[in-house]
């Protein structure tokens, strides 16, 4: 006689039921959106200038040829490289006011606790810019080095954002 | 009375004083640079006014100055004439390409001005071919300001370089500006642009990388709910 097949739990996937948002995170989602897109009404010129002057001068200590050419533009390798709003972060910073926003705590409190996380998110953007640079430096397509790079730290934004997150997601039933 | 070498020196130290005080126009036939209304001053006469800006001005003329004939004075009377200043933003993109760049004129009127104004364009560089640049639209000034549109182009054949911009502008009565021509600099590169940021790479890969995480929470979720 054979003995019964391990009994192994089975997932009935037409069961699941996809949860549903709670409304705070419905209403900090909007918000989100929002402040993204206020972030664009705004040309960032001295942002777009610092980024840009951070990537300069870190390429240039990596021995690579380095010029400016005007105040969002840099030559690096005799390629022209202009840093857009999209560059420097200030759409991902701005839209994480929203989710960073702890209602329970003063307004100075998470003014203090936004001004701790930018600093980090300028230096995550700069790394991934200088790597960016590296990897098309050494021939990899820009649209790899670039793109898909940014992709990764905009993800590694989001770990941080539900990690920190102090409201909750899904609705209680 | 016999006069002493004391008084003979006070007598000197005086008319020294006098002289060193008094306007040192005064002792020759050129005109002292006196402010007069409006803050305007010619510096001999026949000139023009200045500061332009204040207007164009009448010419100064010389007037004596007290009961003495041979002191003179410049001074710019009557009214002020209408004339034009020329401002020029600055050409943007400040690189271009295959493309054009555009900056806006504009004609500021003073002491009532109205009129048409005609622009010329040229552009100076070291290297040529330069782009082209013709010459702006005609600025009809009625009342307020007035403006025109500065286009300069660059083709594949133009050579790479920086380049000056100067706009020239005449009235009906063939008077310039009173600040004179304006330039602004556009730079010609035919090396390709690279925009960094990430663009929609970018965003599909973050999907991308949010999509499997919420699917491994999801099937995480489930399989706890399942066991239990």
């Amino acid at each position: 006689m054979s003995s019964p097949p391990l009994s192994r739990p089975r997932l009935d996937l037409a069961a699941i039921r996809l949860p549903r948002l709670s409304r705070e995170s419905l209403a900090r989602a909007g918000l989100v959106a929002l402040f993204v897109l206020l972030t664009y009404q705004f040309p960032w010129r001295w942002l777009r200038f610092v980024t840009s002057l951070a990537v300069l001068r870190i390429s240039a200590s990596l021995g690579m040829a380095t010029a400016r050419v005007s105040f969002d533009t840099i030559r690096i390798h005799g390629q022209l490289f202009r840093v857009e709003i999209a560059c420097t972060f200030v759409d991902v910073f701005m839209g994480s006011i929203p989710l960073l926003w702890d209602v329970g705590k003063s307004l100075l409190r998470n003014t203090s606790r936004l001004l701790a996380v930018a600093v980090p998110f300028f230096g995550l953007n700069v790394v991934r810019l200088e790597i960016a640079q590296v990897l098309y430096a050494r021939g990899a397509p820009w649209t790899l080095a670039d793109g898909v790079l940014g992709g990764f730290a905009y993800f590694a934004v989001w770990l941080f954002l539900w990690r920190q997150r102090t409201w909750p997601v899904l609705r209680e039933v | 009375m016999k006069r002493t070498p004391t008084c003979t020196a006070l007598a000197v130290l005086v008319v020294g004083t006098v002289l060193a005080v008094s306007s040192p126009t005064t002792l020759g036939q050129s005109c002292s640079f006196q402010p007069v209304l409006q803050g305007r001053v010619c510096t001999k006469p026949g000139a023009r006014c200045s500061p332009p800006t204040v207007g164009s001005g009448n010419v100064g003329q010389c007037t004596t100055e007290g009961l003495r004939p041979e002191a003179l004075a410049c001074e710019c009377q009557g009214a002020p004439t209408p004339s034009y200043n020329l401002t020029l933003s600055l050409l943007t993109p400040t690189y271009i390409d295959k493309d054009a760049a555009t900056s806006t004129i504009t004609v500021v009127p003073f002491n009532g001005f109205t009129g048409k104004v005609d622009f010329t364009c040229t552009v100076s560089g070291m290297t040529h071919p330069a782009p082209s640049c013709p010459n702006p639209a005609s600025a009809t000034v009625t009342g307020g300001a007035a403006t025109s549109l500065l286009t300069v182009s660059a083709s594949s054949s133009t050579e790479e370089g920086t380049y000056t911009v100067t706009v020239s502008a005449v009235d009906g009565h063939g008077r310039p500006p009173d600040n004179g021509a304006q330039s602004s600099t556009v730079a010609v590169s035919h090396v390709r642009w690279i925009l960094m940021g990430g663009g929609r790479i970018a965003f599909l890969t973050f999907v991308a990388l949010l999509a499997l995480w919420s699917a491994r929470l999801l099937w995480r979720d489930k399989r706890e709910a399942a066991l239990r």
